[in-house]
């Protein structure tokens, strides 16, 4: 079990380094010029090329793909951005905790909701509440997040003038940020769980599990839904990898101080270490959530497990040999 | 039949399915009865109701659509229908207990054997969690499981290893009634003996009742006292095992019995009951039998129940043609 991790973990690290070469050449080929961006169409041609002799933009491709290479993985230093003119680490301390609590929060919001809401309509399938539910959640689902957003601007700040509509600072300014970004995942987790555990209804262990005389609540909860959960896990596992760049949208309605305006923000500056360091944190917090993904699989399901161990028994055989 | 002193009692069990607007007659009026200690064997075709009897008793029919419209099931003089879900749930597992026909499908994927078998008997006593977990690896190694599987997965077992398992699990509380669904029907040859041979022994041991399903009259011969020919939702023939082997009297019992490959018959065609089963949702009239029953005439449709005449003692056949013949 140890040897799978292990080798993911090592997998990872190529994944990064592929990501972080990808992306350096993406924004290296884009067009836009982070020295005009920053001085503005005033500058001349004399203040520019220093500027960008500066940054370091002048050097040649190669160069200037090993530089960056060589601080981003060696010494650990994302650089600092072009427009704000601090380290790219340090906004990150700030911003990532507040990004990585909105979408995780939104996440678990989801679970908690989602689940419960859609193994009630897998038992009452069919009933006045599963049809309007499942209408409700096509509803929830093709809302976009940012419109609904916008409409709870309109009431809950400038109508009844509850709750603030940018910052953060209080608890009041979480509030509608977290509403907009979890009601997609709920209605998305409780479709989900509907379809899955009604796929387990007629199974034969549940069957068993009530010639038992296991009480219904816990019938559906320790039989029926432990073997529902595969597919759940998998669409959380998703969206826990896309938390970041989920919220994106959401914070910039917001004006949220997290990674998402940081991003946005850099690359309309090409501010292009901001916007580099920005993707690859996401393409490693997406990583991460697939290799937590696999291994909940393992642990909700004891054959899936099987093949993670028989997998790293059969490697070791065959580097014996 | 009307034994009062009777441990389980069924009296015109009616059930019914509702499936796509139509209503499937599963079962239409079962009455039996079983003494404690005694094993009745419920035979006949796939689709003739023996399952969805077991389930009434235990009341585990999925309802919708399943439903049970009229009759009673008396369990020492108790009507189970009638009980809350609490007492029902009480009943489960402890004094009922069935043994599934699947043993790949029957436990839970996800959760170890022992674990399964553990539940089951912390419901149903008043053990600790340490006692229970002792009685588990005492059920495991009582059907041949050595202990320390207790840990392991249904996917780690084989289809013999797994039904001894969920024999294992039906036997745990020591139910007073064993509902056995085909115990064997899933497994090869040489493991349905010994599995009969299991089930035969601990329930000696431990003087349970049981109602054994099968479609196979060799494992009748092996293990029943009584047994009911089912047909259609409906008891079409009663008696002790020694009246329907040695004077099978209705034409559907001879039927189940001609259809048997015999070792002194140098023919080698084998002689099955000519047509299907009737549609359920639509019933022949009369006997539900007569479209398929060779010995059939006008009589036997016509509209109307055709009653339970008792030949001998104790053997009871419902057949207009036999009777005064036979």
């Amino acid at each position: 079990m140890w040897k799978y991790v292990t080798r993911r973990l090592l997998w990872m690290i190529v994944t990064s380094i592929s990501v972080a070469i990808l992306i350096f050449t993406v924004m290296y080929f884009v067009p836009g010029d982070p020295a005009q961006m920053a001085l503005g169409t005033e500058a001349t041609a004399e203040e520019l090329n220093a500027y960008r002799e500066m940054l370091g933009l002048n050097d040649s491709f190669l160069v200037q793909l090993g530089k960056y290479l060589y601080n981003t993985f060696i010494r650990f230093d994302f650089g600092t951005s072009y427009a704000y003119h601090t380290p790219v680490m340090e906004e990150f301390a700030s911003r990532l905790p507040r990004t990585l609590a909105l979408g995780w929060i939104c996440l678990i919001i989801d679970a908690l909701i989602g689940i419960p809401l859609g193994v009630t309509c897998a038992l009452h399938r069919n009933s006045i509440w599963d049809q309007g539910f499942l209408v409700l959640a096509m509803v929830g689902v093709s809302i976009p997040n940012f419109w609904l957003a916008l409409l709870m601007v309109m009431l809950f700040t400038n109508k009844l003038h509850l709750l603030p509509s940018f910052g953060i600072g209080t608890w009041k300014h979480w509030v509608m940020p977290i509403i907009a970004g979890s009601l997609s995942g709920v209605a998305m987790n409780a479709r989900q769980t509907r379809s899955a555990v009604l796929e387990t209804i007629r199974a034969d262990f549940v069957t068993t599990a009530k010639a038992k005389g296991v009480k219904a609540h816990d019938v559906t909860y320790k039989h029926m839904l432990p073997n529902a959960l595969i597919p759940i896990v998998g669409g959380i596992g998703q969206r826990f990898g896309s938390a970041i760049a989920g919220t994106v949208v959401i914070e910039t309605v917001f004006s949220f101080p997290g990674i998402g305006t940081y991003m946005m923000n850099g690359i309309t500056a090409r501010d292009y270490p901001v916007v580099r360091s920005c993707v690859l944190v996401l393409a490693l917090f997406a990583a991460v959530a697939t290799l937590l993904t696999d291994l909940a699989y393992g642990f909700i399901d004891p054959r899936i497990k099987a093949q993670y161990v028989n997998y790293a028994a059969k490697k070791r055989r065959e580097d014996q040999a | 039949m009307e034994q009062n002193e009777n441990f389980l009692q069924v009296r015109d069990l009616v059930v019914e399915y509702t499936s796509g607007g139509q209503v499937v007659h599963a079962v239409n009026g079962v009455s039996l009865s079983l003494d404690r200690g005694q094993t009745l064997g419920l035979v006949g075709e796939t689709g003739a109701g023996k399952t969805t009897i077991a389930k009434a008793i235990l009341d585990i029919l999925p309802n919708p659509p399943a439903k049970v419209r009229s009759g009673e099931i008396l369990v020492d003089g108790q009507d189970i229908l009638k009980l809350s879900e609490h007492e029902k749930l009480k009943i489960r597992g402890n004094k009922i207990a069935m043994i599934f026909q699947d043993p790949m499908t029957a436990l839970n994927p996800v959760m170890s054997v022992g674990e399964q078998i553990t539940e089951a008997v912390l419901l149903h006593n008043d053990f600790t969690r340490t006692q229970a977990e002792a009685r588990t690896v005492e059920m495991l190694e009582m059907v041949g499981i050595p202990g320390q599987r207790y840990v392991e997965f249904p996917h780690q077992f084989s289809g013999g290893m797994k039904q001894r398992v969920v024999i294992a699990m039906a036997l745990a509380c020591d139910p007073e009634l064993l509902l056995a669904d085909e115990p064997t029907t899933a497994l090869d040859v040489t493991i349905q003996a010994q599995v009969l041979e299991m089930i035969n022994d601990l329930k000696t041991k431990l003087n349970t009742s049981m109602i054994l399903i099968t479609h196979d009259l060799g494992v009748v011969a092996e293990t029943c006292d009584n047994v009911a020919v089912i047909y259609a939702g409906k008891i079409v023939e009663f008696g002790t095992k020694r009246d329907l082997f040695k004077a099978p009297a209705h034409p559907y019992t001879l039927g189940l019995f001609d259809s048997l490959p015999k070792m002194d018959d140098d023919s080698k065609e084998l002689h099955p009951i000519p047509g299907l089963p009737p549609d359920p949702t639509n019933l022949p009239r009369g006997c539900s039998f007569h479209p398929r029953c060779p010995r059939a005439t006008e009589a036997c449709s016509r509209e109307g129940e055709i009653p339970m005449i008792e030949l001998s003692p104790g053997h009871f056949c419902r057949c207009i043609r036999t009777g005064g013949n036979n």
